[in-house]
């Protein structure tokens, strides 16, 4: 009896021993290959296509901390090895200064570890938008006090030519819960929750002039809000422009010229500290919609010039303002609020339509000028 | 007859990290204040709290009820400090453990005991840096920020035990451990850390022969660990490193979040012990499971990622005493294999870390007391051959270790009259194992303990105070401990 007692315990012990826990996986993280050939489609260089040497490629991560850049052998081609699984930002760009070309191509891939992903990556100029966001300040200057009023919207004119913004409309856009979730990719517009307004009409008048190579700033209030805030807030005494909502208990520069509000917000015009995406738009096409009571406004994707998302946190499990197709990435992750920080172009102009690319937090604002 | 933690053991992460280090350096390791005192001999020497028995060897709950004759209740406080950078990155610069505890025994009846204990404890992480977790190398997933400061956790810790002998030949037991503490760190970003650890055991024993004890223990555990974050005085965000392994990490930025860690196990114990009047051998099989979740606060709750670990553990302890002679002799031994792997839930079918360890160990003691003098003096042998690997397949770092560890020991104690004793001992280990392998290579650790009791009427009092430093040839950093306990014990 007592033998089998024991038996049976032992039997017992040796059941669980063999029954718990899930299995090990087979396969080791940080095993795929990433093997890319950035191709030439401009012509530029030599007629038809052909690899891109000495091509700068950097592999972003869209779900965890990594960043390098590597660079392209003699034939185009690169082989990275090591990588960890995820989603990866692959964005190639070959600068050169003495014939003056700048050739960019980017995609957005998903790498399974022990798996080698081969593809092509297609190169070609830069589509240059003449006029661009260049610094976006959000983040806020002093927390004691919630002091974010000194936010402001830098644009750079990128062409050797004057410019003008007449007509031009600045539009912060608006998660979108009007439309059904992930369904972001399948309309032709984006969502702007309000919308300003250049003065004067596209096309027609010459009122708002931005010179080549000009940085123009936009503040949310034309002051000097070191003298209200302290810390490390900005002094926009000298901004070009200011958004400025009649309908809002908004304080106004006399001496800056506005841009006023087109929508019926009641609130002075203010970025998010944390996520939010900014567009600009030739403002010739756009359609006011209402929905649960409040008013939105759709602007055809063909109008935009310039779009920027930026996101605090990294990560794809966020919900989109904006449609990979005018923004792929988010820019100014790990900046947290109230820092005194701005998000700034790496090159003024330089424009892939991917902001974890093409910014980068700039630390102190510049505003009028780039870091 | 004893089991209550030392100034070597004690502390709200001894639930977890120093079974990684201290416990496996020495497997018969007793927890008494007189062996502890004494150099932590315990292979041969003979003392009410460090006996060849299912419940100071195996803490089997059943055998209770026979490991003490009076009851007693007793106070107790410690004090120890660890300070120095010979330490592993995420390891505090000064760690601080104070407690006072209650602890009491007592028979109910002929077939009923229980014993009870009841401590509360500060424990101070000074300096620490990044980390904020109350342990960080529980499992390749970690918490940090960008700052250093002290961690301050306050808790109670509860524990209780209670036999039944059904009959001459079988009792049964359970016994509960319980402890809950909560941390604060001082300084940006401020997380409150929440540990709450339960551990439940039911013990059977059985006696099919007048020397033979045959026992069973199922050990189930939980342990959950919750940072959170409730934002700063300041209003700043919180920027938030997750950690999985040392070569992924995401970058958060959160005005409040919260990580939870949840770890369910189970232990079993398979015992055997025989005792003759010259021969005592105890042998212990044990399985241990557990698996770790870590859930982040999102809507819906993220899953971050799952460890698993996974141990077979045999040890023995023997002892003989030749026939008039005041000596013991003893071995012991102990063959421990342990796994430990982890993944990224979401990507389930890739393994982010494995951490093998083999563990083969035998010792020799003996000790030997000279009667009329009242003077008793224990040596301790022990040779531990270690294989351990910490594959960080994320961050691409392999790294493998098989090493031998020696620990000697020394103890000596001279005891007058029934009233007072005064005791002395030595430990020296010679490469510090840790499991991840992240403390320096070969680093040496050199113990001197010191002690005493005094007896007055049915009170007695223990006091041990320890010194220990760690070294590494290669460094000029150290790292030093001194902590000390006493208790006041009184006999009903």
């Amino acid at each position: 009896m007592k033998r089998s007692l024991a038996i049976v315990s032992l039997a017992c012990a040796a059941a669980l021993v063999g029954s718990c826990g899930a299995e090990k996986p087979e396969v080791a993280e940080g095993r795929a290959t990433l093997v890319l050939q950035a191709v030439d489609t401009s012509g530029v260089y030599s007629e038809g296509w052909s690899g891109v040497a000495n091509a700068s490629v950097e592999i972003t991560s869209a779900t965890f901390a990594y960043k390098h850049i590597f660079t392209t052998d003699e034939m185009g081609r690169i082989e990275i090895e090591g990588l960890a699984s995820g989603d990866y930002y692959v964005q190639a760009s070959m600068r050169d200064d003495e014939n003056d070309v700048l050739l960019a191509g980017q995609r957005k891939m998903k790498l399974t570890s022990d798996a080698e992903e081969k593809d092509t990556l297609f190169m070609s100029f830069v589509p240059m938008s003449p006029i661009v966001i260049n610094e976006l300040y959000y983040a806020g200057c002093n927390a004691s006090s919630f002091y974010f009023y000194d936010q402001y919207v830098e644009l750079y004119n990128s062409t050797g030519d004057t410019l003008y913004l007449d007509g031009i409309v600045v539009c912060r856009s608006q998660q979108s819960q009007v439309l059904p979730p992930d369904s972001l990719e399948t309309v032709d517009y984006a969502l702007a929750y309000y919308m300003y307004q250049f003065p004067g009409t596209r096309g027609v008048t010459r009122e708002c002039p931005i010179g080549p190579h000009e940085f123009i700033v936009i503040a949310c209030d034309a002051i000097n809000h070191y003298i209200y805030g302290g810390g490390l807030c900005v002094n926009l005494l000298n901004a070009d422009y200011e958004f400025f909502n009649a309908r809002a208990n908004d304080y106004d520069n006399v001496s800056v010229p506005n841009i006023e509000q087109l929508t019926n917000s009641t609130v002075d015009f203010a970025l998010n500290l944390a996520h939010t995406g900014v567009f600009i738009a030739t403002g010739e096409e756009y359609t006011f919609i209402e929905h649960d009571g409040s008013s939105f406004v759709q602007v055809p994707l063909r109008t935009i010039l310039d779009a920027v998302e930026y996101s605090a946190t990294q990560g794809s499990t966020f919900r989109r303002y904006l449609t990979l197709r005018i923004d792929a990435g988010l820019g100014g992750n790990g900046m947290a609020r109230y820092s005194g920080q701005s998000i700034e172009r790496k090159v003024p102009g330089f424009d892939s339509n991917n902001s974890s690319f093409d910014f980068e937090i700039a630390g102190t604002p510049t505003p009028g000028y780039s870091h | 007859m004893e089991r209550c933690c030392t100034v070597k053991t004690c502390g709200l992460v001894a639930a977890v990290s120093a079974v990684l280090l201290a416990a496996w350096a020495s497997p018969a390791k007793c927890d008494g204040i007189r062996t502890s005192a004494m150099g932590n001999c315990s292979i041969a020497l003979e003392d009410p709290d460090n006996q060849i028995n299912p419940y100071d060897y195996g803490r089997n709950p059943a055998y209770l009820g026979l490991d003490f004759e009076r009851a007693w209740i007793r106070y107790a406080f410690s004090v120890s400090e660890q300070q120095g950078d010979l330490r592993r990155p995420y390891d505090p610069h000064l760690l601080n453990t104070t407690f006072a505890e209650f602890k009491g025994r007592k028979h109910l009846n002929d077939r009923q005991a229980v014993s009870g204990s009841f401590r509360y404890e500060r424990l101070w992480q000074r300096e620490q840096w990044h980390s904020l977790e109350i342990d960080p190398y529980n499992d390749p997933f970690y918490l940090t920020d960008l700052t250093t400061g002290d961690i301050t956790h306050w808790g109670p810790l509860m524990s209780a035990d209670y036999s039944l002998r059904l009959s001459p030949q079988a009792s049964i037991g359970v016994g509960f451990d319980y402890g809950i503490s909560t941390g604060l760190k001082d300084y940006y970003t401020k997380p409150q850390i929440e540990h709450n650890y339960a551990r439940g055991s039911v013990g059977l024993l059985l006696q099919p022969r007048a020397e033979w004890h045959f026992g069973l223990i199922a050990r189930p555990m939980r342990l959950q660990n919750r940072t959170s974050f409730d934002g700063t005085n300041e209003n700043r965000d919180l920027i938030i490193h997750r950690y999985y392994g040392d070569g992924i990490y995401d970058i958060r930025t959160f005005s409040a979040y919260s990580m939870t860690e949840k770890m369910r196990g189970i232990g079993i114990d398979v015992q055997n012990f025989v005792t003759t009047d010259r021969v005592k051998v105890g042998t212990i099989f044990t399985y241990d499971y557990a698996e770790n979740k870590l859930e982040g606060k999102t809507s819906p709750p993220e899953q971050i990622g799952y460890w698993q670990d996974k141990t077979l553990d045999f040890k023995f302890l023997a002892r003989y005493t030749p026939e008039n002679t005041p000596l013991v002799l003893g071995v012991n031994g102990r063959s421990m294999n342990c796994s430990g792997w982890a993944n990224r839930p979401k990507f389930e079918g890739v393994v982010l870390f494995d951490n093998p360890i083999q563990l083969r160990s035998l010792g020799a003691g003996a000790s030997y007391t000279i009667r009329p003098a009242g003077l008793t003096v224990a040596a301790d042998y022990v040779l531990n051959s270690y294989d351990i690997e910490a594959n960080d397949y994320g961050a691409n770092d392999f790294k493998a270790q098989e090493f031998i560890q020696n620990v000697g020991k020394l103890g000596v104690e001279y005891a007058a009259y029934n009233v007072f004793s005064v005791r002395g001992g030595v430990e020296v280990t010679d490469y510090i194992a840790d499991r991840w392998l992240k403390l320096p290579v070969n680093t040496d650790r050199y113990r001197f303990t010191a002690g005493g009791s005094y007896a007055w009427h049915l009170w007695q009092v223990d006091a041990v105070i320890a010194y220990g430093r760690d070294t590494q040839n290669d460094t000029d950093a150290q790292r030093r401990d001194l902590g000390g306990m006493v208790w006041f014990t009184h006999l009903e």
